[in-house]
């Protein structure tokens, strides 16, 4: 790769503030692009929910005697369930998201999972974020192989997970997504002089090529983001914890109009083995508050009808509670898709069947990669075949 | 006083790097006999015993304190072999090799006891008789754990291990059918461990003592058989000896060099200390398109500065946040197939961590990072802050006391840095703390260590 000795010939003045511009400019050859040009202008927010979160905790079978009596201590009482259809309601928490599903801008998908499921976290997860079979050990992640097949052109924070670290959900095998959780800590830690000296005049090979291109890309990105993060400050009201503050720089960054397709977002402590329901209720609560501005702040702006949520945890868990007021690792769980232009808002599919268990685990009806294929195909537009390894049944809900 | 390049190299596969002891140590001494150096003190490694400390982890009655008992035990192996592959003390050669096969028989470990057994057996064996390795790997406890073959019982066989008997740790997809691994698996059924003391036991009453075929041979045969017929295949020695290479020389493989070590590992029934023996005393080993082409792993990048800087860490959790930040825990591999290597360190995340890493140590700065939620913890990510790591510049300074101030700077580069032909040193000038000598060669050591080509190895 030939790397011309632009910066130090161009810039003499205030050389921080235009260099990743001019870095950009030079991977872009037609300059840079404003908003999703590269693709058909749909946005794609990923919640991973990490720890395997209770969905029967969740999303109550209010009517279901199979329920309760598993649940002697922990179960959602009847009265207490937010009614959503004559079987199934909300835990409590969730109250900030009762309107969305009230106003058709939410479908939750019951009993998803994969054949001979893993009950390791790690395995799981692995699973999920890989998009193989439970048979299967891939090493890159099912966003990032999207980026492999349809995005070789792409900006460096085309897809973006608010973190410090990558997820393997966003590792591709040619094409990564790209780590942010702030963008001040991010555009001061790349814009040292030394940094910014190194980064320009080379010509290397390969392997340390690739290092200056991801140097010079994430200069690049960080300046863009930064600059995209100031663009819009949202007038929402939304949650003052960590979760919120992601979700709010998601909204910022979209509504500025950023050419970033996917966001990826995790909240973290859902392994409820032990005393379960306060934390597990603090936990949704987050999550439901900050979903709920989110949601709001998008659908102000017009934004919603293009942006899809997809909510998942690597498992969900068992039917019968513990000896300590907790429940352990178990299998399907459900899937939440949120946005203003889903097919078929409400319950996608029926309750999960608590009388046809598999050893004391729910069964599931939907495949994961189902869903997958059906973003990959319906949403982004793009074949799932080559990026899921296998021909997967699409569901309509988008 | 020069650096080989031939010595240099040597160093960075079959170890974590030169530092300047070595590199006098080993002046003008021809490649050949460094080689001999390197693998007499592997083998005097292996005879002197297993260098870390059990601590027998309390009993404590509830399962949860059990599981944090154990945690802590594994972190604490975990942190010991980081620090015993830095020290400059140690078989840097049985290490590497161990580390190699650590990825190559990937596997999660979350108890004390196993893991120091697991690390105990690949140290033994990493650079003996592939097929002892394998046997023992075979009965390992954590491994029998991970990949249960605990519950492959004689009416309700679990193919797990056998799969990846075949698939990762042998011969490789497309040598075998799935009918052979249904007949594997039953030859491992009763290769299990006993609960309470954590150790290996071949259970009779659910072993399947049946006929089997497999691979086209015949009879009762039992796990022992399996591996014996699997070695009989030339394509497992290939497949290991291609492994080898994309880990010791390039990722890009080369067909030919590639037979020629298939060939030695096959003809010398599996020996890999002949292998590794022939692989670094080959020409091509040491060509120009082998020199600095590999990204070090995050183990190898953390590994290496403290080999070269003697580093100690106030405190040793710290060697198990490096891990994290950079994406590879030993004792914690993603999944069975290991670790993928190469390009797949890099992210934006990880890059510029990596480059700043030598800065962050040295001027003790506070990380603003946020390690992930583990998915087992309860809590929230905590923040990474202070390393207070102690760096020693000494023999470096040494190093180039000796030489000309002209050569000074060139020396110290051509320690750190793999391949130094597109190295720019005036680049680095105008960076360097010039208030003494020392601290402009202090400041020299950090800002190469910021390089993108320190990355390389």
């Amino acid at each position: 790769m030939k790397r011309r000795n632009f910066i130090k010939n161009s810039v003499v003045a205030s050389a921080s503030l235009m260099l990743p511009s001019f870095i950009k400019a030079m991977n872009h050859p037609f300059g840079a692009t404003t908003s999703l040009s590269s693709t058909n202008g749909k946005r794609l927010v990923v919640i991973q929910l990490s720890g395997g979160n209770d969905g029967l905790n969740t999303i109550i079978p209010y009517r279901n005697d199979i329920y309760y009596r598993s649940r002697p201590t922990i179960g959602i009482q009847r009265k207490q369930a937010l009614r959503l259809t004559d079987d199934l309601g909300f835990n409590p928490v969730l109250a900030p998201l009762k309107n969305l599903f009230e106003d058709g801008l939410m479908s939750i998908i019951n009993s998803v999972g994969y054949p001979n499921p893993s009950r390791s976290h790690f395995r799981s997860m692995d699973i999920w974020q890989s998009g193989s079979g439970s048979n299967q050990y891939w090493q890159s992640g099912w966003l990032g192989r999207y980026l492999d097949n349809n995005c070789n052109d792409c900006t460096a924070h085309h897809s973006l997970e608010i973190d410090d670290s990558l997820s393997l959900a966003l590792k591709g095998n040619d094409n990564n997504g790209f780590a942010m959780n702030n963008p001040n800590l991010l555009k001061k830690s790349v814009q040292g002089k030394f940094l910014t000296s190194i980064a320009n005049d080379h010509d290397h090979d390969e392997n340390v090529a690739y290092l200056y291109k991801t140097l010079t890309d994430t200069q690049s990105s960080a300046q863009y983001l930064f600059e995209k993060s100031k663009t819009f400050k949202s007038n929402i009201q939304y949650p003052n914890h960590g979760f919120g503050k992601k979700l709010k720089l998601i909204s910022e960054l979209i509504t500025a109009d950023s050419d970033t397709q996917i966001y990826y977002v995790s909240l973290g402590g859902f392994d409820t083995h032990a005393f379960q329901n306060n934390k597990q209720n603090k936990l949704l609560k987050t999550y439901a508050d900050a979903v709920a501005a989110f949601v709001k702040d998008l659908k102000s702006n017009q934004l919603l009808d293009d942006t899809l949520i997809m909510t998942f945890s690597e498992f969900g868990r068992r039917v019968q509670q513990n000896g300590s007021n907790g429940t352990d690792h178990g299998t399907a769980n459900n899937v939440f898709m949120m946005g203003g232009n889903l097919k078929k808002p409400g319950f996608y599919n029926e309750a999960p069947n608590l009388l046809n268990l598999d050893n004391g685990d729910l069964k599931y009806e939907v495949d994961f990669r189902q869903i997958y294929a059906t973003v990959l195909e319906k949403w982004l537009g793009t074949n799932h075949r080559g990026i899921l390894g296998d021909e997967f049944k699409l569901l309509g809900m988008v | 006083m020069r650096i080989d390049p031939k010595l240099k190299h040597l160093h960075a596969r079959a170890g974590f790097g030169l530092n300047p002891k070595k590199a006098v140590q080993f002046e003008n001494v021809p490649i050949a006999q460094v080689i001999e150096a390197l693998f007499l003190e592997a083998e005097e490694a292996v005879q002197s015993g297993y260098p870390f400390s059990i601590q027998s982890i309390s009993s404590v009655s509830r399962q949860k304190e059990m599981r944090k008992e154990n945690k802590k035990s594994v972190v604490r192996l975990n942190t010991q072999w980081l620090a015993h592959m830095g020290s400059q003390h140690t078989s840097c050669l049985l290490d590497k090799m161990s580390l190699f096969w650590h990825g190559h028989f990937a596997c999660i470990i979350k108890k004390g006891k196993t893991a120091h057994s697991y690390l105990n057996t690949i140290r033994e064996h990493a650079l003996g008789n592939f097929k002892d390795l394998l046997l023992a790997i075979a009965k390992e406890p954590a491994m029998l754990t991970f990949l249960n073959n605990q519950v492959n019982k004689k009416f309700s066989p679990n193919e797990n291990f056998a799969r990846e008997l075949l698939e990762l740790f042998t011969i490789g997809i497309g040598n075998y059918t799935e009918q052979d691994i249904k007949e594997a698996a039953r030859a491992f059924t009763g290769w299990t461990i006993d609960r309470e003391k954590q150790t290996f036991i071949f259970k009779e009453k659910t072993h399947d003592f049946g006929n089997k075929t497999f691979m086209g041979q015949s009879g009762k045969l039992d796990g022992t058989d399996i591996i014996n017929i699997i070695l009989q295949h030339k394509a497992t020695a290939t497949f290991i000896a291609t492994k080898v290479y994309k880990y010791f020389v390039n990722d890009k493989i080369n067909s030919k060099h590639i037979a020629e070590l298939a060939n030695v590992f096959y003809e010398t029934n599996y020996d890999i200390k002949i292998l590794m023996h022939t692989l670094f005393s080959s020409d091509w080993f040491y060509r120009p398109e082998n020199i600095g082409n590999k990204i070090k792993s995050p183990i190898e990048l953390i590994a290496g500065m403290i080999h070269s800087l003697n580093i100690e860490f106030g405190e040793s959790i710290a060697l198990l946040k490096l891990q994290k930040i950079f994406g590879q825990i030993l004792f914690k591999p993603p999944n069975v197939a290991g670790w993928k290597g190469g390009k797949s360190w890099i992210d934006n995340s990880t890059l510029l961590l990596r480059l700043n890493l030598a800065n962050y140590l040295f001027q003790n700065a506070e990380l603003q990072y946020h390690v992930k939620a583990d998915l087992e913890d309860q809590i929230a990510p905590r923040k990474l802050k202070k390393m207070d790591a102690i760096l020693n510049f000494q023999s470096h300074l040494n190093l180039i006391e000796k030489v000309d101030a002209s050569q000074k700077s060139t020396l110290i580069r051509d320690l750190i840095i793999q391949d130094t032909s597109k190295l720019n040193l005036k680049q680095i000038d105008p960076f360097l703390n010039h208030q003494s000598e020392e601290q402009k060669y202090i400041s020299l050591i950090i800002r190469l260590m910021t390089m993108p080509e320190y990355q390389m190895c």
